[in-house]
């Protein structure tokens, strides 16, 4: 069943470069066709997560290769819902690109099914790690649309038009849902600790790095809230903050050892 | 001293507290946080007096850490007053003080309609005030900002509170043995169990707790993610240990002892018939190289003073000698986490605060309230954040007018 993993790669991949090619072209048919090619892939990628979730008789978010699949995973929930409810169809190639990112960095990581250890083994298990991967893709997603802010910009678009207005909202609102789940994750994850480790709080570096992460985004709102920085500072802030959640996620399993070492 | 206070207090201030409490943290990824001191001083030679006088050992308890702590809380205090002022002003005000505000937009004769058909599509109520219509929806979502940054004053104090206060000991105890706290509460060990699941261990200890007053809880089995919970007590499994042992039973009169066996020694009564106990020694199954290891026992059975040759022996098996069973005891312990809390439902304080800090995100986000004055000459957009609705309605309006 791995090659559905890697057919769902591959049409991401394919329907990147299709709507790379559309936009060059300026072929309306052929970003249609990219769309076809990346609902597919979101096809074969849903169909395998189903499938290693019946074989692991577990929600598969266990391991780095399970997170980064599941994460990648809810990019097209949130690109299609967005797609279809707002009609915005520029946002497949941003969205493409960062599904074949985290697609392309889940193919790197070791990919058998292991047995859930006895410590992941809990009720809160499927929230903690679910919302997680939510979170992150809402924060990714966030990014996508305040890139495309930027880039409209740059082009000329005045920032206090209708149009330029929606976007930047969209950002924040996404980011708001992002913020919204990640502090979700927080709060699961210190009951969760106190159950399993007797402290709601180690200062692990998994959990040091979602408060950096958190924080970040704190400070986004209070900044967005005193409305003394422009829709194109907003924007530029919620791409720059990518690394941060991008590190959570896979530079703290990868670089510092601590209890959220799981694989 | 006012303009002082309230630039010490401001979100500019906040934010740089944040930031540095955000700097602080990742600065602390760079070392390993918590161990010992040698620890550094061997790995990291030439950093360590640095190390040691910026108490970057344990950035998160070192004085500035705490103080930077203590400035955010004091803010967030600050600010969940300033908060509270405001959300109590905007949700008994607001729709009156739209009411007074000037048209912003015009509105052409007719359009007053549509205006009321959107804001009861968008489930808007409807207030009239003089010759002013309010619509308006979302009003509790004043308070989500107060909600918001209390909770986090509420999450951090508890936090602390529940970092602090209880009382954490590690206890060792062998299954059919109990130990005793320092306020009196005995906590009994019935039995000890490792379960090997895909080479996966998962300890568990079915334990009973009696309380001083000599109440007891029900036998209960703890092990990783379920803690056990009486009274102020929670126990949680936390580890195991490996101690021989054995019991030894006379024939002729039932006589039961207890021997630990933390060194070879020949247990005999007589000195010429007994057993001769040499260690033990872990071995793996043949079959299942990943299963967990089997503890067994080295023995040398003695009859007056003639030595058998050596035989392993696996816990729980009997051997008898003379007039004496000696049966060989399982030599795994758990080790446990006793947790004492000040007062039972400690902890639901601070679960109960990071419930509320939900909620008031909820109420942020997702229930912004929305105020829309209007007369039949034009209408204005109130509420926070009203540039983006205001630019939707003349769209919307412009379009109906349009279709017309």
């Amino acid at each position: 069943m791995k090659t559905l993993f890697f057919i769902s790669l591959g049409l991401y991949g394919a329907a990147l470069l299709t709507q790379l090619a559309g936009a060059l072209l300026k072929k309306e048919n052929v970003k249609k066709g990219a769309w076809a090619l990346y609902l597919l892939g979101f096809g074969a990628h849903l169909a395998y997560f189903v499938w290693r979730g019946v074989a692991a008789q577990r929600l598969p978010l266990a391991s780095q290769f399970e997170f980064a699949c599941g994460f990648a995973l809810c990019i097209p929930v949130v690109l299609v819902l967005l797609r279809n409810r707002m009609d915005l169809n520029w946002i497949a190639a941003a969205g493409m690109g960062a599904t074949v990112l985290i697609q392309g960095y889940a193919a790197f990581q070791r990919m058998e099914i292991t047995a859930l250890m006895p410590a992941l083994r809990s009720f809160w298990f499927n929230y903690h790690i679910g919302a997680a991967a939510l979170s992150y893709s809402a924060f990714l997603v966030a990014a996508c649309v305040a890139g495309r802010y930027v880039y409209q910009f740059r082009r000329g678009e005045p920032g206090d038009s209708l149009k330029m207005l929606q976007l930047e909202d969209l950002s924040f609102r996404l980011t708001a849902l992002g913020y919204l789940l990640l502090t979700t994750v927080i709060v699961i994850g210190a009951v969760w600790a106190e159950a399993a480790w007797s402290a709601y709080w180690t200062w692990d570096p998994k959990e040091v790095w979602a408060l950096i992460t958190w924080i970040i985004y704190t400070v986004y709102f209070h900044i967005r809230a005193r409305k003394q920085k422009d829709g194109y500072w907003l924007c530029w802030y919620v791409i720059l903050a990518v690394p941060a959640f991008l590190f959570t996620f896979a530079g703290v399993n990868k670089l510092i050892p601590g209890l959220h070492s799981y694989g | 001293m006012k303009k002082v206070l309230g630039r010490l207090f401001s979100m500019k201030a906040a934010n740089l507290l944040l930031a540095l409490v955000a700097l602080l943290c990742g600065l602390s990824s760079l070392i390993p946080q918590g161990r010992e001191l040698p620890f550094y001083a061997e790995n990291y030679p030439r950093a360590y007096t640095l190390i040691y006088r910026t108490h970057f050992y344990d950035v998160f308890s070192s004085w500035y850490f705490v103080l930077l702590m203590g400035l955010l809380c004091l803010s967030l205090l600050v600010c969940s007053v300033r908060m509270f002022q405001r959300a109590l002003k905007s949700s008994r005000e607001d729709v009156q003080k739209a009411a007074a505000l000037p048209n912003a937009e015009r509105l052409e004769p007719g359009q007053l309609e549509q205006l009321r058909r959107w804001a009861a599509s968008r489930r808007c109520r409807e207030e009239q005030i003089g010759e002013s219509f309010v619509f308006h929806k979302n009003r509790v979502g004043y308070w989500g900002l107060f909600l918001l940054h209390i909770s986090v004053l509420l999450v951090v104090l508890f936090g602390v509170f529940a970092l602090a206060m209880p009382k954490v000991t590690d206890l060792d105890c062998r299954p059919g043995e109990s130990v005793s706290l320092e306020d009196g509460t005995e906590i009994a060990v019935k039995s000890f169990s490792m379960n090997n699941d895909s080479g996966q261990l998962d300890y568990a200890s079915r334990i009973q707790i009696i309380l001083p007053d000599g109440q007891r809880s029900p036998v209960q089995e703890v092990k990783v993610n379920y803690p056990m919970t009486f009274g102020k007590v929670k126990v949680f499994q936390w580890t195991y240990g490996v101690s021989p042992a054995v019991m030894t039973r006379s024939k002729l009169d039932g006589t039961v002892q207890f021997f630990d066996l933390d060194r070879p020694a020949f247990l005999s009564e007589d000195g010429l018939t007994g057993v001769q106990y040499l260690g033990t020694f872990e071995a793996e199954d043949q079959d299942d190289p990943a299963a967990e290891k089997t503890v067994f026992y080295q023995v040398r059975l003695v009859s007056n003073g003639v030595s058998m040759p050596d035989m392993s022996v696996t816990p729980g098996e009997t051997v008898t000698v003379g007039d004496w069973e000696f049966i060989f005891q399982d030599p795994y312990y758990p080790g446990l986490r006793v947790k004492e809390m000040p007062f039972p439902y400690a902890n639901s304080l601070l679960e109960a605060a990071m419930m509320l800090l939900l909620l008031g995100m909820f109420l942020c986000f997702y229930l912004r309230p929305v105020v829309v004055r209007a007369d039949e000459t034009g209408y204005t957009v109130a509420g926070p954040r009203p540039d983006k609705l205001r630019l939707e309605l003349r769209k919307l309006l412009q379009k109906e007018e349009e279709s017309k």
